[in-house]
């Protein structure tokens, strides 16, 4: 009499077996089950967020990209067409509701793409959270409320990604008071924007919503922007363009508190840690963008014993395993910079390391790009690094201004730094802020990769003129003369 | 080039093809050099497979979309079908060869338009070599199990096998025989009159994959200090790697049920919902641990409903990572269940339920009263099924 209920309570989880299981399908997850599929293995990848790609494709580089090359273009036309001789009639003006479409088109067809890449290459999809059983079995919740999954895998990925850093004291409502991801969603164009945070992505964020009207104020706590890995040259030359596009920045500011007000608005005060006063103002909009956490809640990690270090990333071998050979961890949940390039190289290295026993990631050589206006990138080492390691270097630079692809572009900010070895002249560095700076880097990564010279880069031709020019210019400006200088 | 990037395609992996071929295109084909078509994967397990016919001859032109060949493997029979237009220029292996290894060259196609009489044919050889230079007589010579692997960078002939401790990253003296000259070190080398051999004999290599560099040249010239080399390398093989260094653990985290028993201890008054439920059931003393172990199973089950119940509104504006951040995690113990049965005998009469709540929790409280709504109805259930 009493048993009829438990049968019914028991059924009620599915199965599976596979080779190896992923969880997280963000840059990192799915290109490793993507990987592992290819190279023969019976691949599962379990994504909660209802759709694939992770926090890159969903609501950080894709839709941030989006907003960022969409609102340059409606600067440019506002601001610049008619000196380059195009009249338009009638107003210039945003269109918030289009903006945003654009957006999600993009956004959807990417994370689309991924799921058909699926298809293709047979890795199956579970669409749920997935939480360690024990060290070989993984549940899937389904987010669509249909029966719990148990997974059993002879390799386990994980790949749980990141989310923004919470600032303590400060609540977000993703209406007044945003992260990153509200910022990208944003309803009207604010009048005053705050941002808390001079990193790549409150700059990026705050020179779209600049370029659409915003005030944008950033507070950065730091005395430089940029970040971590910014070129000390790069940075004061970046915050010296966008100070001049609008944007207001408040070094050394340590925020302390920010809350909303009864007028709809947030107070924000910081202390000016040059001079110590407690300074006050006022935003429509805050962004706090203090930064990115490994996040690996949800997981149920703690039950199998995995061991986080004190910034709760997951410790890993150079091999990308944890303390089981066979559950391994990549991307953004553990060690080494948060950028979906390096998360995806990870995934394909994790995945070889389980078919051959070696895989490969060089991590002196993972480029760096802000896709501001100018672009900002680099790879490699910068000045200030070299100094620590003490390394002779030199450095060669070549501004765009005296490039002729820049100047016929009306495009002529910033410039390209290259660093090499004092006497072996061996490319140890490249900084670039200017037009097209990101697509350039690339040329440098290879560089870098080979082991060349400043002198195998100016005696390669490059096509004129294109802004690659600038690119040869300054690596030969590190020796030798610059010719068009 | 990127004509033959996509030349054919096979019916159901075509990107598998494409990306194989792609891959040695630097190495197989020159400019007017014939393109090798090698046997494509028809999936992702297959290794080998058998020509079965080819449906066009040699010297024949082929438009996009025209079925080349048919291929068998163990599963089944497929034709091969041109995305491009082209020329089917030679072909290495007749109708009916079996075993053909995944990326053995089974034909050489060329370019719409070319001459395939005056064709270079790249050698077969060569074909794994870096710097492969191909060869004008067209003598196919098709090298199944070399050309079965990936093509890799390194040269596979005996004599020269003991370049392959050139594995990635480490820093070894002999420069890799088999490199193109970066252009600072010819120069640097015909001004100093050493030839190719001779540098890459004599001068010790501290580039990537023994790569000779600038540097190694001029410190061989005694024009820099001679180990100045060695010690960028070394700081650049450092940094190629992860620093998993000196990392501190935080401490264990307590799972979850432990975390749940010791955050009860708390000097602040603890916030319950409790309601007593009316049972009325008989329960022999033999049937009492099964009894108890349902109510348990209903409990647990009743949590599953309380818990999964979306009780934040959704908004466009949202996104379900940022709930997860803001949110208690899906799974965080929003509250403990307690119970007591309050028996006279055999009968059961009544059930006090107490819930204490987590207050770490915003939803704790209306969790808790959903649980009791649902605990409500699963209990009366489960006791009509019990009468019967
Ligand atoms: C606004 C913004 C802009 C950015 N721009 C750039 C850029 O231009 N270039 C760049 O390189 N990087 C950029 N980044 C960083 C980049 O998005 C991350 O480095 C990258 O997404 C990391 O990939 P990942 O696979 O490690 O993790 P994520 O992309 O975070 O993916 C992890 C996925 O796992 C899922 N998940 C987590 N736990 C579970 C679980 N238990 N079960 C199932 N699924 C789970 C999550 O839902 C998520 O989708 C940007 C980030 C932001 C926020």
């Amino acid at each position: 009499m009493l048993r009829s209920f438990s049968t019914t309570a028991r059924n009620a989880t599915k199965t599976a077996k596979h080779d190896v299981v992923v969880i997280g399908g963000g840059p990192g997850g799915y290109v490793a089950a993507i990987k592992a599929a290819q190279l023969g293995f019976n691949t599962a990848c379990i994504e909660k967020r209802g759709a694939l790609g992770g926090t890159c494709l969903n609501v950080g580089c894709i839709p941030s990209k989006a907003l960022l090359n969409n609102s340059h273009l409606f600067h440019q036309v506002k601001h610049e067409a008619s000196k380059r001789g195009i009249d338009i009639s009638g107003d210039v003006k945003p269109n918030l509701g289009n903006l945003m479409k654009a957006k999600e088109t993009a956004v959807k067809q990417l994370t689309g793409g991924i799921e058909m890449l699926f298809k293709k290459n047979g890795v199956t999809y579970y669409k749920g959270n997935g939480s360690f059983v024990d060290e070989h079995q993984v549940k899937v919740d389904p987010i669509d409320g249909s029966e719990d999954s148990i997974l059993t895998a002879n390799n386990i990925i994980i790949a749980t990604g990141s989310e923004p850093s919470p600032f303590p004291g400060i609540e977000i409502d993703q209406e007044k008071i945003v992260d990153s991801t509200g910022a990208l969603s944003l309803k009207e164009i604010p009048k005053r924007l705050a941002i808390i945070g001079g990193g790549i992505i409150g700059l990026e964020m705050g020179s779209v919503w600049s370029r659409l009207g915003s005030e944008v104020t950033v507070l950065e706590f730091q005395k430089a922007i940029g970040g971590a890995g910014m070129d000390a040259e790069v940075s004061k030359a970046t915050q010296k363009f966008l100070s001049k596009q609008g944007l207001k920045f408040q070094l050394g500011a340590k925020v302390v508190s920010a809350v909303k007000n009864s007028n709809g608005e947030v107070d924000i005060e910081f202390e000016d840690t040059k001079s110590g006063k407690i300074e006050k103002i006022q935003a429509d909009v805050l962004l706090v963008a203090v930064g990115r956490r490994p996040y690996s809640s949800n997981l149920n990690a703690e039950k199998i014993g995995l061991d986080f270090d004190k910034r709760n990333r997951v410790v890993i071998d150079s091999e990308y395993k944890t303390k089981f050979s066979h559950i391994q961890c990549i991307g953004d949940v553990t060690f080494g910079p948060m950028l979906a390039h390096k998360a995806e190289e990870e995934g394909i290295a994790a995945v070889e390391y389980i078919k051959t026993g070696h895989g490969h990631v060089n991590y002196a050589n993972i480029p760096a790009v802000m896709y501001s206006h100018p672009e900002v990138a680099w790879v490699g080492k910068n000045e200030e690094e070299l100094k620590e390691a003490g390394i002779k270097y030199k450095t060669g630079k070549f501004p765009f201004i005296a490039n002729s692809r820049a100047k016929t572009n009306m495009d002529t900010e910033g410039f390209v730094k290259f660093i090499a070895d004092a006497e072996t002249q061996r490319v140890l560095g490249v900084h670039i802020i200017g037009p097209n700076a990101g697509e350039m880097i690339a040329e440098a990564g290879l560089a870098i990769e080979y082991g060349a010279s400043c002198e195998d880069i100016y005696r390669t031709c490059h096509a004129h003129p294109t802004l690659s020019e600038a690119f040869k210019e300054a690596a030969m400006a590190v020796f030798d003369k610059p010719v068009n200088f | 080039m990127f004509r033959a990037r996509s030349v054919l395609k096979s019916v159901n992996v075509s990107s598998k093809i494409v990306l194989r071929q792609s891959r040695y295109l630097h190495s197989s084909r020159s400019i007017l050099a014939a393109t090798t078509f090698d046997m494509p994967a028809m999936s992702p397990t297959m290794e080998s497979g058998a020509i079965v016919e080819w449906k066009i001859k040699e010297g024949d032109r082929f438009n996009s979309g025209d079925s080349l060949l048919e291929i068998e493997t163990d599963k089944s029979t497929i034709s091969v079908d041109a995305i491009d237009d082209g020329i089917l220029a030679k072909i290495i292996l007749p109708d009916g060869t079996k075993d053909i290894p995944v990326g053995t060259p089974i034909a050489f196609m060329a370019e719409d338009g070319d001459d395939i009489n005056t064709l270079e044919y790249p050698s077969l050889d060569a074909k794994n070599a870096t710097n492969a230079v191909p060869e004008s007589t067209p003598v196919p010579k098709p090298t199944p199990t070399q050309a079965a692997k990936e093509p890799v960078a390194e040269p596979t002939s005996i004599s020269e096998n003991k370049t392959k401790s050139h594995s990635e990253g480490s820093i070894s003296n002999t420069a890799n025989p088999n490199q193109v000259l970066f252009p600072s070190v010819e120069l640097l080398l015909t001004e100093n009159k050493i030839s190719k051999e001779d540098a890459l004999k004599n001068i010790p290599a501290t580039g990537p994959h023994g790569r000779l560099l600038k540097g190694d040249v001029l410190a061989y010239l005694g024009k820099i200090p001679k180990d100045l080399n060695s010690s960028i390398a070394s700081y650049l093989k450092k940094t190629s790697h992860l620093d998993l260094s000196n990392i501190e653990l935080r401490k264990p985290v307590e799972s979850k049920s432990e975390s749940s028993k010791s955050s009860a201890p708390t000097t602040k008054p603890k916030v319950v919902v409790s309601e007593t439920l009316p049972v009325n059931i008989e329960v022999r003393y033999s049937q009492m641990n099964a009894f108890k172990s349902a109510l348990s199973e209903i409990i647990e089950i009743t949590e599953h409903q309380a818990y999964a119940e979306n009780i934040i509104p959704a908004s466009d504006l949202d996104d379900p990572l940022f709930d997860e951040i803001i949110a208690p995690a899906r799974n965080a113990d929003r509250f403990t269940v307690t119970y007591k049965l309050n028996t006279d005998e055999c009968d059961v009469e009544s059930l006090d339920l107490e819930l204490t709540l987590n207050e770490k929790c915003f939803d704790a409280k209306d969790r808790a009263e959903l649980f009791v709504k649902y605990f409500k109805a699963n209990l009366a259930e489960f006791l009509k099924d019990s009468d019967k």
